[in-house]
């Protein structure tokens, strides 16, 4: 990451190609990563799904643990999906004159934001572990085709600010596109699975603990 | 320029430095856990 930041800044020089002067425009060095692995979540969280709802049958870690990973992805993409959201309206604000002015692109991203927190709400809803992954599995399978369409395919048929810029990334010009491939990218992947581990691993010991705690209840209980 | 160099590094420094202790931490954790369970 530390890399990542000097490339953008010492690398690339002040953006052409983009309305604003200086170096505004490189806030799309921090833009794109999160967009592209918010987007990144939901087929991870979706993958993870189809695994858990095939282990589902035999009750045991594998399962579990999946379901952990799951929620993993989408509470990830949460957060990635906000911080896409505020370093658009920021980039928004610098090339278009508006924070926000409702293009395909930005509603899309509120409506994927609602599906990872309508997520996170089925999940904190439900106190029984099994029911919340199950449900919480289906979910997900059920809110990726919706976001596929609203990521992939909505900007590419409707007329939206974002232009070319889709992936193709059409108004980046010199040093733009491969710092941002080949530098930024990999750095917040790594970042992601960095982070996407720790998340795991405290859930892992979170469980654990609780499930310690019910063992030792219901063993007063019977001492009792 | 400097500032604009300087700012993100610190506060990538000061995310890394916070998960970099968290790791640890969960380390020492889940070490302790093993332990107990034997």
């Amino acid at each position: 990451m530390s890399a990542a930041i000097l490339a953008a800044f010492l690398l690339v020089g002040p953006s052409s190609g983009f309305t604003m002067d200086g170096h505004g425009a490189k806030i799309i060095f921090f833009h794109v990563p999160c967009a592209w692995l918010a987007s990144l979540c939901y087929v991870f969280a979706a993958f993870c799904s189809v695994r858990y709802l095939m282990q589902a049958r035999q009750v045991g870690p594998q399962a579990a643990d999946t379901d952990r990973k799951i929620a993993a992805y989408m509470e990830l993409g949460m957060v990635f999906a906000v911080l896409a959201t505020v370093t658009g309206s920021i980039f928004s604000h610098n090339e278009w004159g508006a924070y926000w002015s409702w293009d395909p692109r930005q509603t899309s991203i509120v409506i994927i934001l609602l599906l990872f927190a309508a997520y996170l709400v089925l999940r904190g809803a439900i106190e029984d572990h099994r029911r919340r992954a199950q449900l919480g599995a289906v979910y997900t399978l059920v809110a990726v085709i919706p976001s596929v369409f609203l990521i992939w395919v909505l900007p590419r048929i409707v007329e939206t600010l974002h232009g070319n810029a889709n992936m193709a990334f059409g108004q980046m010009t010199g040093m733009f596109k491969p710092v941002l491939r080949f530098i930024v990218l990999p750095a917040f992947l790594g970042l992601f699975a960095w982070v996407w581990q720790l998340r795991v691993r405290c859930m892992r010991l979170e469980d654990s603990v609780h499930a310690s705690l019910v063992s030792g209840v219901s063993n007063e209980r019977t001492s009792l | 320029m400097t500032t604009l160099v300087v700012a993100p590094l610190l506060v990538w420094l000061a995310l890394a430095a916070y998960l970099f202790a968290v790791d640890r931490k969960l380390t020492a954790l889940e070490t302790s856990r093993q332990e107990s369970d034997l």
